[in-house]
């Protein structure tokens, strides 16, 4: 019986044809960059070169759609070009800012062989000279490399952390926050610093604010004016009724260069006009439309909401308690 | 004797395991492929809601069998409705296990070449597959392999459904009512079979019935559909299609690892669930197995229908899956009433 199995199998191996790709024969790209201008797309990848030397190469392709710019990047690869260990997709500024943003979206979720796990970078600067700054700096990996500069970022508060799979899994709930990335002056290696949504610009400050306020920062450092807070803990819950949203919460914090009181004034004037003015601004940031979507029974009633305009004439009451250690 | 009497017992609870298997595979299939694409964020109570027909007939099953004091339903029917009533049932549930094979072997094929991309044709994968099917089949061999198995497969779920929960968000269970009551109904109508495998489990002795085996089926086979579409908002759910790749672009989500391990879980559930429907079907349609090359010819069939295109295929079984179940259904309602009628009237006469 053994013996019949193995011939069977073995011949029905042989005659479908099927059989893997080995490892090696696949050029695994960890940095993924995607452009529009003048309905040219371009598309980037970063990989390893597979000299003795380990430096990382880069293969682009242009194409008047996304699928053709894909064509043409694959065409450029030395080898069957593999997604399935990216790190980094950038978008830049023009296309994350264009109607066509979606598209590329839908055209990075239908690729099967994509890691949706990899994170959503904006940039404004230059394509090419990204590319060509995207680097190891720390040890000989780029993949390593990457991911401690974005726990770096994300740890300090001042890069909001968004995966592919959370910017599609957010729906029409939540308006997605990327993180910003440059290349450094030297054009070496990248710096990840601030982030982007929709138009709008968010400083490292306005970052640890956005932050703080999703939970997803909760100890840490936050320079204000010459002194600076030392988060020791945070629990803050933004929550909207009606026309207006109540961000409620405690922080645990101690202060240096700056009095208790100040910060707390300077602190909770920050995250009032940072709401203000994404709220007017038509982004929804902290997904307070997660809250509202409970007084709907039924699509159909949540599409009658008129969100947008609930949203941009909100009314902004930040309420933190604050308990200063010395 | 009683050496015996625990060895058909052991028999039995791994066919009961072959059964669970198959229902869970039946509720994943249907939950993911329809039920998702078209109630969206109403999922979550709609998948227990639509199991709960095949929840019933298994209830009316265990009740005709209780009335009519035998221990197998095949006996039950036999001694109540006779031959000819005996033979209606294994009919139909053979057709509906064999459209619920090739509705398996569909998605087995269409996860293989366009879900992790294998080379090759959906016509020589299937022989393939078929080819491994042959040997699996062989004796009582696959229900003791999913007796084995069954914990690994379990395991493998729950990890699934633990990691999809972290990413699970609690607004995704709004808006309630999803697109609306005359969605959902359309919906239930078209769900509302998935459950019915739950039946099979009265093909064997009751006495070797194991209790907790129908209700750890069914939470096996609710849960994890629930917990993976709970990471997904309704607008996401709805831009999937009504199709087998609708698994696939689900558990992407899921971090690689476990992306991987649930890849596995569900060729694993597709392959064993087509097994074991195939089983069922050559017993039904030769108990004291007369033609053993029934279950050969059954894969060649079976393996041979992925030559058409899978959209028609699928096209063509779905009704077949989603009326053909109140067929066995409406069989077993008239066996429970006629059992019930014959055993009032016995004790009347006694």
């Amino acid at each position: 019986m053994i013996r019949r199995i193995l011939v069977l199998g073995l011949s029905a191996l042989l005659l479908t044809g099927c059989g893997p790709l080995p490892a090696e024969e696949h050029a695994f790209a960890v940095v993924l960059a995607v452009d529009v201008q003048d309905s040219l797309w371009r598309m980037s990848v970063r990989m390893p070169s597979y000299v003795a030397s380990g430096k990382y190469m880069t293969c682009t392709g242009e194409g008047e759609t996304i699928q053709q710019a894909a064509a043409a990047l694959a065409a450029d690869a030395p080898m069957p070009l593999d997604l399935g260990q990216l790190r980094l997709t950038v978008v830049t500024e023009r296309l994350a800012a264009s109607p066509m943003m979606p598209e590329a979206l839908a055209w990075l979720e239908a690729r099967e062989d994509l890691r949706l796990q990899a994170v959503l970078c904006v940039t404004q600067g230059d394509m090419d000279v990204l590319m060509e700054a995207s680097n190891p700096t720390t040890g000989s990996r780029l993949s390593k490399s990457l991911q401690v500069a974005l726990e770096s970022g994300a740890g300090q508060g001042i890069i909001p952390l968004c995966t592919l799979s959370e910017a599609l899994r957010l729906g029409e709930r939540q308006t997605p926050v990327f993180p910003l990335v440059e290349a450094t002056p030297d054009g070496k290696s990248l710096h990840f610093s601030g982030g982007w949504a929709q138009g709008m610009v968010f400083s490292e400050e306005d970052c640890r604010c956005l932050m703080l306020l999703t939970g997803a920062w909760k100890k840490g450092t936050f320079p204000l004016g010459e002194g600076e807070i030392t988060l020791l803990d945070a629990s803050v819950c933004p929550q909207i009724s009606q026309n207006t949203a109540v961000v409620k919460g405690s922080v645990t914090a101690a202060t240096r260069g700056v009095a208790p009181e100040e910060a707390q004034t300077l602190l909770t004037e920050k995250i009032t006009l940072l709401m203000m003015d994404t709220s007017a601004a038509g982004l929804d940031v902290l997904g307070l439309k997660r809250q509202a979507i409970r007084e709907a029974l039924t699509a159909a009633k949540w599409q009658e909401d008129r969100w947008q305009e609930r949203l941009r004439s909100l009314n902004w009451q930040v309420e933190l308690d604050f308990l200063w250690q010395d | 004797m009683e050496a015996i009497e625990r060895r058909h017992q052991a028999e039995s609870r791994t066919r009961q395991s072959a059964a669970g298997l198959l229902t869970a595979a039946a509720i994943w299939r249907t939950s993911v492929w329809s039920l998702a694409p078209e109630c969206g964020a109403a999922c979550w109570w709609m998948i227990p809601l639509c199991a709960v027909p095949g929840v019933l007939m298994a209830l009316v099953a265990s009740a005709a069998l209780k009335c009519s004091g035998v221990q197998t339903l095949p006996e039950a029917f036999r001694k109540m409705l006779g031959r000819r009533g005996a033979s209606l049932w294994k009919a139909t549930l053979a057709l509906l296990l064999l459209a619920e094979a090739l509705m398996m072997m569909t998605a087995l094929i269409t996860f293989f070449t366009r879900g992790i991309g294998t080379q090759g044709t959906p016509l020589t994968l299937a022989l393939l597959s078929g080819g491994v099917l042959i040997a699996c089949m062989h004796r009582d061999g696959l229900p003791r392999g999913i007796f084995l198995v069954r914990w690994v497969l379990v395991g493998a779920g729950l990890i699934a459904a633990v990691d999809a929960l972290l990413m699970a968000r609690w607004d995704h269970i709004f808006p309630i009512g999803g697109e609306g009551t005359e969605v959902n109904m359309t919906a239930l109508l078209s769900g509302s079979g998935m459950a019915w495998p739950l039946t099979l489990f009265h093909q064997e002795q009751r006495r070797h019935l194991t209790k907790s085996a129908l209700p750890l089926t069914l939470a096996a086979g609710v849960v994890f559909p629930v917990a993976l579409l709970l990471m997904f908002p309704h607008e996401w759910l709805l831009n999937l299609q009504n199709a087998p790749e609708n698994f696939t672009a689900i558990i992407r989500h899921l971090h690689p690892g476990v992306h991987t391990l649930c890849q596995c879980l569900w060729m694993l559930m597709l392959f064993l669930g087509c097994g074991v429907s195939l089983h069922h079907v050559s017993e039904l349609a030769d108990g004291e197995n007369r033609f053993p090359w029934l279950p050969w010819l059954l894969v060649a069939v079976t393996s041979a229908s992925q030559a058409a295109d899978a959209c028609a295929l699928v096209a063509v079984l779905r009704p077949m899956i989603v009326f053909g179940w109140m067929i066995p259904a409406f069989l077993l309602l008239i066996l429970l009433l006629v059992s019930f009628f014959k055993r009032e009237r016995g004790r009347n006469g006694g």
